[in-house]
């Protein structure tokens, strides 16, 4: 099966883009600065498994939170399942993956916001990038 | 009975008595020993014992357990074998003397006399100088500081190496030579005796003294002073002796001889404040008078070590100036460090640019 694009990003409604009063009485926060904040939130395991993602979907193969967790573990950032999950989780939530149960496996894509954080991270110069086993050995 | 421990112990142990036992851990060199009794001491191997020690003492060292106690007591009064270089003599050889260190006080007529043939360092591989060193810094040691053995004598496989001798050769020009040294017991008995007497029970005793033994024999030459033909005669197959501590002589003189001759060699020994043990006897088989003296010193071994750990030294730098002669000039090389991350960086995982490139080509920028 070919794996295209993520549509679902298509989907979502477009972000405010000017400051509004849908924060209440704290005062405005722009879609810009939420962004710049979220991204600025991000570490390194966020990082990689975005870069991951997108590098998977480059070559067309499907990207796992179970590669996630080897890739990371053989890069050295974290021994533990409970982080790679933690942070496939918190990148979904941020709608900067999407996850798609596909045949048994939750395969990773990196939506049009995932991949204007990784490009602000990768011009930011935040990390330094790394390979993927399971990428370069497809 | 004579014993003879490992590959080399052993062979010489059989050579010299047809009714020698012999020690090793391995079952096909066992097998090749001619000798009255081989026991095999246990050493735990999937593979079948039908290889030594390899020149490791630990392996040794193991299978002595296995022989302990049946070693302690058939060693009481008899004469061992043992190579120190290898690993089979060295490591139960090693047991025995440590043991015989712990052990309180052994009867005069318990007491083992030891052949140890030590390696010749200028030729013979480093594991044997290194193995002959822990040797005598360890379980030789102890052990004549304990008192518990009897004479030990010193080997050396100098002669073998520089006059390339074939093994079987050498050894039996050790048999030659021991024979010799202790017929001294049965020559006074058989002989006439003209003066001074060693009995059998006075050459066990000295045999039991814990000293080194430097035997020799020679053609004694009463118009030559003694010292100087004792200089002169060395034995050639043990190492060279110290001042003594205690001696022991016998001098055969032909039929009709002047047996007044050996009175030069006692005053030899006076000047050195040794009364020796002696018998002169009539030989008629000789044309000359003809002396045997064995000499028992005291040379530690810490002095005896500094000697194989000074040649081993000795070694360890003509190693060093061989792998440094052969050292190959290696090419400069220029690294640029930009290009060098460069390349670091795209071996690792892409520049950034590439990973823009990526999000491009996706739609997603």
């Amino acid at each position: 099966m070919v794996r295209g694009r993520d549509k679902s990003s298509s989907e979502w409604p477009p972000l405010p883009t000017r400051p509004t009063d849908a924060g209440g009485g704290g005062g405005a926060i722009s879609a810009e600065r939420l962004f710049q904040e979220q991204v600025a939130q991000l570490n390194e395991t966020h990082f990689l498994v975005l870069l991951w993602a997108a590098q998977g979907e480059d070559r067309r193969i499907r990207y796992n939170i179970t590669n996630v967790f080897d890739d990371l573990k053989s890069a050295g950032v974290t021994r533990t399942k409970q982080t790679a999950v933690a942070a496939v989780d918190a990148l979904h939530v941020l709608r900067f993956v999407t996850v798609r149960e596909e045949g048994n496996r939750k395969n990773i894509y990196i939506t049009r916001y995932g991949a204007k954080a990784l490009e602000a991270l990768v011009v930011g110069g935040a990390f330094t990038s790394r390979r993927s086993a399971f990428v370069e050995g497809q | 009975m004579t014993i003879g421990i490992g590959g080399a112990g052993g062979r010489l142990a059989a050579k010299l008595d047809p009714n020698a036992t012999v020690v090793n851990v391995s079952e096909s060199e066992l097998n090749k020993v001619d000798a009255a009794r081989r026991i095999l001491a246990a050493v735990h191997t999937p593979r079948g014992q039908f290889r030594g020690s390899r020149k490791n003492p630990q392996i040794g060292r193991e299978a002595y357990g296995s022989v302990k106690r049946e070693l302690v007591e058939l060693i009481r009064g008899q004469l061992v074998f043992s190579s120190t270089g290898g690993g089979t003599g060295n490591g139960i050889t090693s047991g025995l003397l440590v043991d015989l260190a712990a052990t309180e006080a052994i009867p005069i007529p318990d007491k083992t006399f030891f052949g140890l043939i030590l390696p010749y360092p200028t030729l013979e591989p480093a594991e044997y100088i290194k193995n002959t060193s822990e040797f005598l810094q360890g379980a030789l040691s102890a052990a004549i500081d304990s008192g518990n053995t009897g004479n030990i004598v010193l080997f050396s496989n100098r002669l073998k190496f520089e006059s390339r001798l074939a093994e079987d050769a050498f050894n039996q020009m050790l048999v030659e030579s021991l024979k010799v040294f202790l017929a001294v017991p049965e020559k006074n008995d058989n002989l006439r005796l003209l003066d001074g007497h060693i009995d059998y029970e006075d050459f066990n005793l000295y045999l039991s003294r814990p000293f080194f033994n430097h035997f020799t024999y020679f053609e004694y030459d009463s118009k030559v002073a003694f010292e100087k033909q004792l200089r002169a005669n060395p034995n050639p197959l043990l190492l060279a002796p110290e001042a003594p501590i205690e001696a022991l002589f016998l001098l055969e003189v032909p039929q009709g001889g002047d047996p007044t001759v050996f009175y030069d060699i006692l005053q030899y020994f006076a000047e050195k404040n040794v009364s020796p043990v002696y018998s002169v006897v009539e030989n008629p088989d000789r044309e000359e008078p003809f002396v045997t003296v064995s000499l028992l010193y005291s040379r530690k071994p810490a002095e005896l070590l500094q000697d194989f750990n000074r040649i081993s030294e000795e070694h360890a730098k003509a190693k060093v100036r061989k792998s440094m002669e052969q050292l190959v000039e290696l090419p400069i090389l220029n690294v640029n460090l930009e290009s060098e991350a460069k390349r670091v960086a795209r071996q690792r995982g892409g520049t950034e640019s590439d990973i823009l490139v990526v999000l491009r080509r996706l739609g997603k920028l």
